[in-house]
């Protein structure tokens, strides 16, 4: 019978994003783009790094748009087709990843603070505000020129600091609902505190989590396309703003539209498709927000 | 008769997600002047919505026809909101709300909030209005003093008082109180009662109350008049006594009942099985018929047109020759002891 | 035997004024006594009606009785046991053995679970059960008990129920331990009339098929006659009156317990409420004057009554007062 909590759980979320015309929206994208991400290495026509030559012999710098190469080429002669899709595996990867761990941190952080009070509530606090205090580029510019470029380290740097926002606000929520009767009631048929928290209190807070989960990852995305256009990632895994870095630093980012174009619209479209889910949430949340 | 409320036919009928909700169904009743009638009903029986209609404070959404709706000689089906707003609010009917404990503004004095309401009604001098509220504080036995006070410094029934005398200060001539004492202890409930009763006797207006509960103790030692309300409809009305001692409907039957009484320490308590109906579902008969012990087919299919059994004594059933039969056989526990 | 015995039971909440205004104007810290020298016996099978208003403390005793508050101070014996300083196994056995009612049905069942996780909760969290068949099995019959068919029940939402359903999964949460002493804070004043009577019905025949001991918590004079066998009336903090229910009913001793009895509404418009003998407003039990509580408001208080706080005398078996007009 404990079963029916996940079946529900995700039938309800289910109903939930079809209910809203943002949600689908955002449903859908976020399916292409993971059908991309995890297909990436089989429909990649290219090598990612091959610098390629065109029919009739001549190394392809710098091609518009054609049939041969469906989003162009870039500077050094490399497709850009292939390179969005293999980016768009590392990108959602860091997303999710980022995404997630921020959420659990943040999560916990919320639910232990906003439940016990007191001292732990005080410590847990402080540092979510130290942490507030934390500007992300520096931190990331740090770790990186202590411990070199790596794909982890952008990872690490992202976790560090985006779960500070989801903590505040579902230590917010866990506060008011352990003041409700059934919390009190729970404690009186003899849960132990371990099992309030994830038991009783988690399901109450899931669809403030699950709004903050969509946030996270969306502004996981953006920090990581951020940083990477500064050029502070992986020169191995290359990401949608590590296309923009190659842009940027072959001086071509005036002419070259299309491989401005590409890696920037995706972008955008994954982190909208994000915050629409999220809207769908908020609404679940906040059910004054329903459209009658 | 001169009626201050007079009402035939009202309906109430709200769209939600669910489908069409006939919240008020067909309801009609008649206060006279001077008369206190009130109406009882549990949860869900369209008790709030009815008073929500009477004083234009439903959404725009819902539908309200009916035959007559006439407030003195005002048709208040036909009247514009302005002119509801401005001469018929305050002064004509003033409204208690239910938990009227909540409605006072807290940042605002409750002696200022009555004098406004004054003000922005009348065109008398402020001395004048508060003067006013001082008398009418007095007459719910709020000290003169507190007026400087703010609502939190208040406790639940003081509150209610303040919003009581609020009511009152224009002199309306019918007050609308919607749960009155719920949530409130049997001190303070017995307080506010005597004091509503001594404010009767005393002011020279002669001021209708339409009193909405569910609490039937409360309503018996304060109506003249009783409607009984039940998913919409207004089962049985009568005179207080009249419905006490002669009561016919058996949801009225099943209610006297159910209210336990320090005076019968021996009577046995009967609750009325099942709940309710939903009021989405389009039931074809009696809305009762699924908690009546003494129902038949007929009652199944088809909605019993109202009846007056006896002089000004109205009742909604098909039913009503058997009454005698009922009355005895509604004491005894294993009538009420069924399923459908 | 008695099963639960109370002395002196004390519950006192302090409030300390910021610390600025403490240091500017020498305010003392406030103390709230919300509970003061309560003492009381329940015995094995028997039903006690705790009677008062709001702030009298009746809701906060129970909190104690049930362990979810540590009192200031005074003893809650268990079975001869005191509950104090119990270790965390201790408790837990002690939760099998005493539970609550409680009293908004809207507000006292988690929202995301359904009816059979609800009443299976107590089991899995206490871990009593050592099948998962043994578990199915109690909580359909503890389902069925509470008057609900299980078939029908068993995958609803709280939401999807009416109040009065959803006091019988309350009541089916608590019963599904069978424990031996059952508290119930006000479970029907959230109901519908025309339902509580099935609800106190289902308390009572409970309680005398699993010969379980109940206090009963309510400020509703009217069902506590109907269903305790004793009563114990409170204010501010204290007991003021216990005794049968039919004495304290018929013969009130107390001047709070007449005016409390007087003021009660009577289904019955032939009948004419006297005005309680009773002046003035409710007070908070904030820094409370010396002597008796009910000074302020007694039509015949006295001077020793501003003076010393009077004890309990019974004034017949099992009728006790504590007032100085009895002793």
């Amino acid at each position: 019978m404990k079963f029916s909590i996940v079946k529900d759980f995700l039938v309800a979320q289910y109903k939930i994003i079809r209910g809203n015309r943002f949600g689908m929206f955002g449903a859908v994208i976020l399916l292409f783009f993971g059908v991309i991400a995890l297909l990436a290495p089989y429909i990649a026509p290219y090598e990612l790094w091959e610098s390629l030559r065109d029919s009739s012999g001549k190394l392809a710098i710098l091609r518009h748009p054609s049939l041969e190469f469906p989003l162009g080429t870039t500077a050094m002669g490399r497709d850009l087709l292939s390179q969005l899709i293999l980016a768009t595996r590392t990108t959602v990867l860091i997303g999710l990843t980022s995404g997630l761990v921020s959420i659990l941190i943040g999560a916990n952080i919320g639910l232990l603070s906003g439940y016990y009070g007191g001292k732990l509530d005080e410590v847990f606090m402080r540092f979510t505000d130290i942490v507030y205090g934390m500007p992300f580029l520096p931190f990331l510019i740090v770790l990186i020129s202590l411990f070199g470029r790596n794909i982890w380290f952008v990872i690490i740097a992202i976790c560090c600091i985006i779960w500070r926002t989801s903590a505040r606000v579902i230590r917010a929520q866990v506060m008011s609902i352990r003041q409700r009767q059934y919390i009190q009631a729970a404690k009186a048929r003899g849960c132990s505190n371990f099992r309030i928290i994830y038991g009783h209190i988690m399901p109450n807070i899931l669809p403030l989590l699950l709004l903050y989960t969509a946030f996270n990852i969306a502004w996981s995305v953006l920090a990581e396309a951020g940083a990477s256009f500064l050029g502070f990632s992986d020169p191995n895994n290359i990401t949608w703003g590590g296309m923009l870095y190659n842009l940027w630093i072959s001086g071509k980012i005036r002419t070259a539209w299309w491989w401005f174009a590409t890696p920037s619209i995706c972008i955008i479209l994954l982190v909208s498709a994000l915050v629409f889910i999220s809207r769908a949430y908020e609404e679940v949340a906040n059910p004054r927000l329903k459209q009658r | 008769m001169n009626h201050t409320l007079d009402v035939k036919n009202l309906k109430t009928h709200y769209s939600s997600e669910e489908g069409k909700v006939k919240a008020v169904d067909g309801v009609s009743f008649a206060i006279g002047e001077n008369q206190v009638f009130g109406l009882a009903g549990e949860s869900g029986c369209g008790k709030s919505t009815l008073i929500r209609t009477i004083m234009r404070l439903i959404p725009k959404s819902a539908k309200v026809t009916a035959e007559r709706l006439l407030f003195k000689e005002h048709d208040l089906l036909r009247v514009s909101d302005k002119f509801f707003r401005e001469k018929i609010l305050w002064q004509g009917i003033s409204l208690v709300p239910q938990s009227a404990m909540n409605a006072l503004n807290p940042v605002y004095r409750v002696g200022d909030q009555c004098t406004e309401a004054i003000l922005a009604h009348t065109n008398v001098s402020k001395a004048k209005a508060v003067e006013t509220v001082v008398k009418m504080f007095d007459a719910v036995g709020l000290q003169s003093g507190l007026m400087k006070a703010y609502p939190h410094e208040f406790s639940g029934g003081m509150r209610q008082r303040a919003m009581l005398a609020m009511s009152l200060v224009l002199s309306p001539e019918l007050v609308v109180m919607d749960e009155p004492t719920t949530g409130l202890d049997v001190l303070v409930q017995e307080r506010i009662l005597r004091n509503l009763k001594e404010i009767r006797k005393n002011t020279k207006t002669s001021a209708a109350i339409l009193l909405i509960t569910h609490d039937i103790s409360v309503i018996a030692g304060m109506s003249d008049r009783i409607g009984i309300m039940y998913a919409g409809k207004l089962m049985e009305t009568a005179d207080s006594m009249e419905l006490f001692n002669e009561p016919y409907h058996p949801y009225t039957l099943g209610l006297k009942n159910a209210f336990p009484s320090i005076k019968a320490l021996d009577r046995e308590l009967i609750s009325i099985p099942g709940s309710p109906p939903n009021l989405t579902h389009n039931i074809p008969g009696c809305l009762f018929y699924e908690r009546c012990p003494f129902s038949i087919d007929v009652c199944r299919y088809e909605k019993p047109e109202e009846m007056e059994v006896l002089p000004n004594h109205f009742v909604q059933c098909h039913r009503t020759e058997h009454v005698m039969e009922f009355r005895k056989l509604a004491g005894e526990k294993k009538t009420w002891q069924f399923s459908k | 035997m008695a099963i639960l015995e109370i002395n002196n039971l004390k519950q006192y909440f302090y409030i300390n004024p910021p610390w600025l205004s403490r240091l500017v104007s020498k305010k003392k810290p406030g103390i709230i006594k919300a509970v003061d020298d309560v003492s009381f016996s329940l015995a094995k099978g028997e039903i006690l009606g705790v009677a008062g208003e709001s702030g009298c403390g009746k809701s906060t005793t129970c909190l104690a009785i049930a362990k979810l508050r540590e009192p200031t101070s005074g003893t809650i014996h268990y079975k001869g046991k005191d509950i104090a300083g119990m270790t965390p196994a201790e408790i837990r056995n002690y939760r099998k053995e005493v539970q609550l009612i409680f009293q908004d049905p809207y507000e006292s069942l988690n929202p995301r679970f359904r009816v059979f996780d609800l009443v299976a909760e107590p089991l899995r969290a206490l871990a009593v059960c050592d099948s998962n068949k043994e578990l199915t099995q109690r909580v359909t019959a503890t389902i069925a008990m509470a008057g609900l068919n299980p078939k029908d029940y068993i995958k609803k939402h709280p939401h999807e129920m009416s109040g009065g359903e959803r006091q019988r999964v309350g009541i089916a949460q608590a019963l599904v331990l069978e424990p031996e002493l059952v508290i119930a804070d006000e479970p029907l004043s959230m109901l519908d009339v025309s339902i509580r009577a099935g609800i106190l019905d289902l308390i009572r025949d409970l309680s005398r098929r699993m010969n379980f001991s109940c206090i009963y918590v309510s400020h509703d004079l009217s069902i506590l006659s109907n269903i305790s066998e004793r009563l114990m009336i409170m204010y501010l903090g204290k007991v003021v009156e216990i005794g049968h229910t039919r004495d304290i009913i018929t013969r009130p001793m107390h001047p709070y317990a007449q005016a409390l009895i007087a003021a009660v509404p009577i289904p019955d418009p032939a009948y004419e409420r006297p005005i309680p003998n009773i002046r003035g407003e409710v007070s908070q039990p904030i820094d409370p004057p010396p002597g008796c509580r009910f000074q302020t408001r007694c039509l015949k208080v006295t001077d020793i009554c501003r003076t010393r706080e009077p004890s309990m005398t019974e004034l017949e078996p099992g009728h006790s007062v504590a007032c100085h007009l009895y002793t």
